[in-house]
């Protein structure tokens, strides 16, 4: 919790990812962690989405009754993408160059 | 193995500033680290509050210990005002007497390592924090 | 007594603190900041805290009355620059100012205040 709260002020970060796709299981104890993490980066100012929560972790959160008040997105990916519009910023491609592949279908 | 001890009146608004000053500087003193140091210095001051608004004032024993297997501070908080009639409906959230949030107690205690009370109706209470490495 | 300043900026007032408070001085600084929002007619506060080394729930109540004062008189409060170690310690205290806006630093936090403000006066021309 500590070195992504020290991160967010290093970086002037705004939005913070928490990925846990790696993460197997969640139980009462990690939940409550995850949730005291995502209130402080608030309290600093910061805002956290999180990402690759698994089918089982979504399930174990309902059943302990936890209310998970925070952003969630399926992906990185889409975490990452609701990041860049949190912060004004966008990826696509540019009108005025053609696009690779596919500018065809496009028409 | 060495403990040093520091004893402060709490008396006055003052006096609460200046023991989250010495706590600062013995949890500093003792290594611990930046997150522990504001734990145990905040807890600290909801207790030095208390005593003060509550126990009609007092005196807090700060003392920083070094000896095996533990290295952290020790605060005990006494005063001999009117005591806490049902110590757990204290430590219970959102319970006040007072204009406070009702944190005080139970919010000290979840800052802390060791937490201990002892409460006499009419004689005072005593209260120990202490913040392990 | 001692009082701490309060900064005229446009139709902003700013708050640094930078000493550890007893309470007498963060009530004052309730009523000051109060005060200062009726005679200045200001629509923003901005509270600077990235000196405090602890907040407490005294604090933190103060905090929260005068986020709550300044929506009674019309202004938007930031919070900035709180240290993690504060954060995570009144995250374990329980208090989680729901009712205080917060940001990363002054600059952010001026942006914020901006953009609230713009929006709200942009809303009462909708509503005429």
């Amino acid at each position: 919790m500590e070195t992504l709260l020290q991160a967010i002020v290093d970086n002037a970060a705004e939005v913070a990812i928490i990925d846990i796709t790696g993460v197997p299981t969640v139980d009462t104890l990690v939940a409550q962690h995850l949730l005291k993490t995502v209130s402080a980066a608030r309290l600093m100012g910061a805002d956290c989405i999180i990402s690759g929560i698994r089918p089982q972790i979504a399930q174990t959160i309902v059943h302990l009754g936890i209310s998970l008040d925070v952003a969630t997105k399926a992906t990185m990916a889409d975490a990452f993408s609701l990041a860049l519009k949190r912060v004004g910023l966008g990826i696509g491609f540019r009108k005025s160059q053609p696009q690779p592949g596919a500018g065809a279908a496009d028409g | 193995m060495s403990t040093s001890t520091e004893t402060l009146p709490i008396k006055s608004a003052e006096d609460v500033v200046r023991v989250r000053q010495v706590v600062r500087t013995k949890a500093a003193g003792v290594g611990l680290s930046i997150v522990d140091q504001t734990k145990i210095i905040t807890a600290a001051s909801e207790i030095a509050r208390n005593t003060l608004d509550y126990g009609g004032g007092g005196e807090v024993a700060i003392e920083s210990v070094k000896e095996q297997p533990r290295t952290g501070v020790r605060l005990i908080f006494r005063d001999n005002g009117p005591g806490i009639p049902d110590i757990e409906q204290a430590m219970r959230d959102n319970f006040t007497t007072g204009s406070g949030l009702g944190l005080g107690l139970g919010g000290a205690k979840r800052l802390c390592t060791d937490f201990s009370i002892q409460s006499k109706v009419g004689s005072g209470t005593t209260i120990m924090l202490a913040r392990w490495k | 007594m001692d009082r701490i300043p309060i900064l005229k900026f446009g139709d902003c007032l700013l708050v640094t603190i930078q000493v550890d408070m007893h309470d007498q001085l963060a009530m004052a600084l309730q009523d000051d900041l109060t005060a200062r929002l009726v005679k200045e007619r200001s629509r923003g506060v901005l509270i600077d805290i990235s000196a405090l080394e602890i907040v407490d729930s005294f604090m933190g109540r103060i905090l929260n009355n005068i986020a709550s004062m300044a929506k009674i008189l019309d202004a938007v409060t930031v919070v900035v620059g709180m240290r993690p170690a504060v954060a995570i310690t009144l995250v374990e205290l329980g208090l989680e100012l729901p009712g205080v806006r917060t940001a990363l630093n002054v600059e952010r936090g001026m942006d914020l205040i901006r953009s609230t403000v713009d929006a709200e006066t942009a809303s009462d021309v909708d509503l005429d």
